[in-house]
């Protein structure tokens, strides 16, 4: 014992934690290194590159293919899109699947139908939801325009065409990654809601605090680390949006709903460019990285060390 | 014995009070009750709208799911989609999707719980850089990834095989899991696992039998999200798998969709029964993701 604990630089039990800590680590660490690191660096490395075909017979071109970024105005487009996407949609996530949550946590007979009812949205496969979604928009056999021909809002002469429009079709596309995504929000407050001690609301009430301020007081930042958690998930997904966006209009009409995750696409499978679609992709996992860190500096201080 | 000795004095005041909250709280319920199921209702209608127009179109004629206007209700439900479906090897694809979601999902769970845990209570040098190690591992559309996994998928002899789904499943949905499962043990409060510690638990032990049972409903939401992201994930499914080990997104895609049209009616009856098992496993899990703690607590 003695001579274990002088060995240790700091202190027995600090060293022992550490090893605990690195045997705990060493699956998740070896199976990502296994797997994950030849992709990653791979990527880094195609985007210094230049030419080729299918990744074939490419050549090392420096920083090339990212100065050529700046001069490629549907990459600008389809970056505006991503960050736009990304932000309106994450913060209409969060919104409305905390209040779901926090709705599906009252009391009340029949609650758990609106629980199993939260997840539906997101269980269903993103390309075919899109599709489904796509043909409820399609103008000429579509059921929104059906509706509106029915309750005579419409002249069936003159259908709206919904995907026709890139605002329209752009708003859409909101509305369906919100109503998409609250699930997976919505699941997590829920069960981030479960670990909350009733007493605690309990003591409130007695306080006199109204249910708004034990929302703003209580709740909300207990649930910190989930809700911060949540929000790097969804940032992450919004960012790399493809099947939703590529099931549904696929870009169009022209470019207007292209995001950066269809414009890799089309310069890696259409193209098969991959070096621009590698250089893409870097700068997307830099832009995910500093909202990452941008969330966290900003919400994010460990309640305990 | 507590509540014994308790009773003595403030019976009357406290039955008083009690008395008093109820009743302010049952007429708070009378008022609200309403207002409850109405946006119970509006609820269920959003969530379930394109499921239910997806019921609908399952049911129909394909003259009916093409005609302008469209119809709204099928004059004639027919179950014959269903029966194409099954016709198009659905069982297979089914039994496929099960197998590569299960089983990746329950390996992401085991090894994400050890490295959360870790992450989230343990005090180690390059803590953060490794957290961040991790996550970069999910920063890579995996658009990019696909073609370099192939490879290794390719050098490993697993294309053609449901392995080639499990493996990639299993090591990308670590970063996902692991940040989501290190929320959870955050806020369980320490002194619990302290007191276990005081008492002569190893921090593994007081890890398995204190802290684990308290995260419950989270490990379940947790499980939950990894299944279903397995479950419905599409381009490492479309680019790995044969006819044999689709799974049921490329299914789906494959038995309703030829390259200039689709059959909405077959989609849309391969949706719902896609679905079907994942409403069976959330309503299983719902009562494990909200009722796990008060489990934990009364087993530990």
């Amino acid at each position: 014992m003695l001579i274990r604990a002088s060995r240790a630089r700091k202190n027995p039990i600090a060293s022992s934690e550490e090893r605990l800590a690195w045997l705990m680590l060493a699956p998740v660490l070896i199976a990502l290194i296994a797997l994950g690191i030849y992709p990653a660096f791979n990527t880094l490395w195609l985007s210094f590159q230049q030419g080729g075909f299918f990744g074939i017979g490419t050549t090392f071109a420096g920083l090339a293919e990212y100065t050529r970024l700046f001069r490629d105005s549907q990459f600008w487009g389809a970056l505006g899109f991503s960050l736009l996407f990304s932000i309106i949609t994450v913060a209409g996530q969060m919104i409305f699947g905390t209040a779901l949550a926090l709705f599906a946590n009252l009391r009340f007979a029949g609650r758990w139908l609106v629980r199993a009812a939260i997840i539906f949205p997101w269980a269903i496969p993103t390309s075919t939801n899109s599709v489904i979604w796509a043909y409820m928009f399609n103008d000429q056999y579509g059921l929104v325009n059906s509706i509106l021909i029915h309750l005579g809002l419409m002249n069936p002469a003159h259908p709206l065409s919904w995907l026709g429009s890139g605002q329209l079709a752009t708003a859409l596309i909101y509305i369906m990654a919100i109503w998409k995504a609250n699930s997976l929000v919505a699941l997590l407050v829920l069960a981030g809601l479960q670990s909350i001690p009733g007493e605690v609301y309990e003591a409130a009430r007695v306080d006199g605090a109204s249910p708004w301020q034990a929302l703003w007081g209580i709740t909300l930042p207990l649930l910190r680390a989930t809700l911060v958690v949540t929000l790097v998930l969804r940032t992450i997904e919004s960012l790399q949006a493809f099947d939703l966006i590529s099931a549904f209009t696929n870009g169009a009409p022209g470019n207007s709903t292209q995001n950066l995750g269809l414009y890799i696409y089309v310069q890696i499978q259409q193209f098969g460019d991959f070096p621009y679609g590698s250089a893409i992709a870097t700068v997307l996992m830099v832009i995910t990285m500093c909202f990452i860190v941008l969330y966290m500096r900003a919400l994010y201080r460990p309640a305990a060390k | 014995m507590a509540t014994v000795a308790r009773r003595k004095e403030p019976v009357l005041l406290n039955s008083n009070r009690r008395a008093a909250l109820t009743r302010r709280r049952r007429a708070i319920s009378l008022s609200t009750r309403t207002l409850i199921y109405a946006i119970s209702a509006i609820i269920l209608i959003i969530q379930f709208f394109p499921l239910i127009w997806a019921l609908l179109t399952s049911l129909m004629t394909s003259a009916e799911t093409t005609s302008t206007p469209a119809t709204l209700f099928p004059l004639h439900p027919m179950l014959g989609s269903y029966f194409q479906a099954f016709q198009g090897a659905i069982g297979h694809y089914y039994l496929n999707s099960i197998i590569a979601a299960t089983i990746s999902a329950a390996l992401t769970m085991l090894m994400a719980t050890l490295a959360a845990y870790a992450f989230a209570r343990l005090r180690f040098r390059g803590k953060r850089f490794l957290l961040i190690f991790v996550l970069f591992f999910s920063l890579f559309p995996p658009l990019v990834q696909v073609i370099p996994v192939y490879q290794i998928l390719q050098n490993l002899h697993l294309i053609g095989t449901i392995g080639a789904l499990i493996l990639p499943y299993t090591v990308f949905g670590l970063p996902l899991a692991v940040l989501i499962l290190m929320a959870f043990f955050q806020e369980v409060p320490g002194e619990l696992e302290e007191a276990a510690i005081v008492d002569g638990l190893s921090r593994f032990t007081a890890f398995v039998r204190i802290v684990l049972p308290m995260v419950v409903p989270g490990l379940f939401a947790a499980a939950v999200i990894v299944f279903v992201n397995n479950w419905n994930e599409y381009l490492f499914a479309l680019t790995y798998t044969t006819g044999n080990t689709y799974t049921l997104p490329v299914g789906i895609v494959t038995i309703s969709q030829t390259e200039f049209t689709t059959n909405f009616s077959l989609l849309s009856a391969a949706t719902i029964m896609s679905v079907i098992p994942l409403v069976v496993l959330i309503l299983v899990l719902e009562r494990r993701i909200v009722s796990g703690l008060t489990a934990g607590a009364l087993k530990g």
